[in-house]
């Protein structure tokens, strides 16, 4: 649907050294089963303030939904 | 509220200017360079189909407002399974990826969405309630090979892609030529799964995981 060119070099993350990730077997069991939407995070996972934080030092923009629409479905 | 009129070129509804004449969305896909890999990563927004109808009017305002490219799903086709992809999100470039995901994290937090079922073939972001899931849509040829020589295939991709106990190469060829390293068609969605695997650590989200 959305032909994609190769656009601008996108330069990723190095990843940090010495910090906790998610181990292969949590990684295979999340995509391979799905992970049921929580309630509430699982203990020791960061929430959604932790998140927004490291989206922020990254650059990430604190952008509004604006003006709400109706959907028009033609 | 203003109307936000869509279109229906192919059973996915796009806001009106989003598409051109073909049916095609306008614009330029973000490809995110790994080394010598080139990778397209995109995102699934999954909404319960209960509450889709409210919830469509608000995630559809954010991300038109804010330019990003996205289709939706029609009401008539939102059921259970369909819930995992009730949006799909196409990142145009590289601080599209980080404002999506905090906007969608405000988003909840202001109006409650509900979360459906997540998909299967992407990573659920963490810190969003489970709305958002982040996929690899499209890999090069020098990843599929160095994912094959790293026995990176999984069984199920293996059976689709193996012939006479390697990789089978008019099949590639196919895929490049036909289907320009999308995976869903002619390589098993599986594939998805497996390039997440392979990447993980080095996609352009994954310091969130740090």
């Amino acid at each position: 649907m959305f032909k994609p060119t190769t656009a601008k070099s996108a330069k990723p993350k190095p990843p940090k050294k010495g910090k906790k990730k998610p181990s292969p077997e949590q990684l295979l069991d999340q995509l391979e089963h799905g992970d049921a939407p929580p309630e509430d995070p699982p203990e020791g996972a960061p929430g959604p303030e932790e998140i927004l934080d490291r989206l922020r030092a990254a650059g990430a923009r604190d952008l509004d939904v604006g003006e709400v629409y109706r959907v028009e479905e033609p | 509220m203003k109307p936000l009129k869509m279109v229906n070129p192919n059973g996915w509804l796009f806001p009106k200017e989003y598409v051109d004449k073909r049916g095609y969305l306008k614009g330029k896909q973000l490809v995110t360079k790994i080394d010598d890999y080139e990778v397209t990563y995109k995102f699934h927004i999954t909404l319960s189909d209960a509450t889709y109808e409210q919830d469509r009017d608000y995630v559809a305002s954010f991300l038109y407002n804010n330019k990003f490219k996205f289709k939706c799903h029609l009401l008539r086709k939102m059921k259970p399974k369909e819930e995992e992809r009730a949006f799909t999100i196409y990142p145009e470039k590289e601080s599209d990826v980080i404002d999506i995901v905090a906007g969608l994290i405000n988003l909840q937090k202001k109006h409650n969405l509900t979360a459906g079922s997540p998909s299967g073939d992407g990573i659920v972001v963490p810190g969003t309630s489970g709305l958002v899931t982040y996929h690899v849509e499209r890999i090069n040829e020098k990843l599929l090979r160095d994912m094959d020589s790293a026995g990176a295939f999984s069984d199920d991709t293996k059976s689709w892609l193996y012939f006479g106990g390697k990789l089978d190469d008019i099949k590639v060829k196919a895929w490049l030529k036909k289907d320009g390293g999308y995976i869903g068609k002619i390589l098993p969605k599986s594939l998805r799964v497996d390039a997440m695997k392979f990447l993980f650590g080095r996609g352009p989200l994954d310091f969130l995981w740090d």
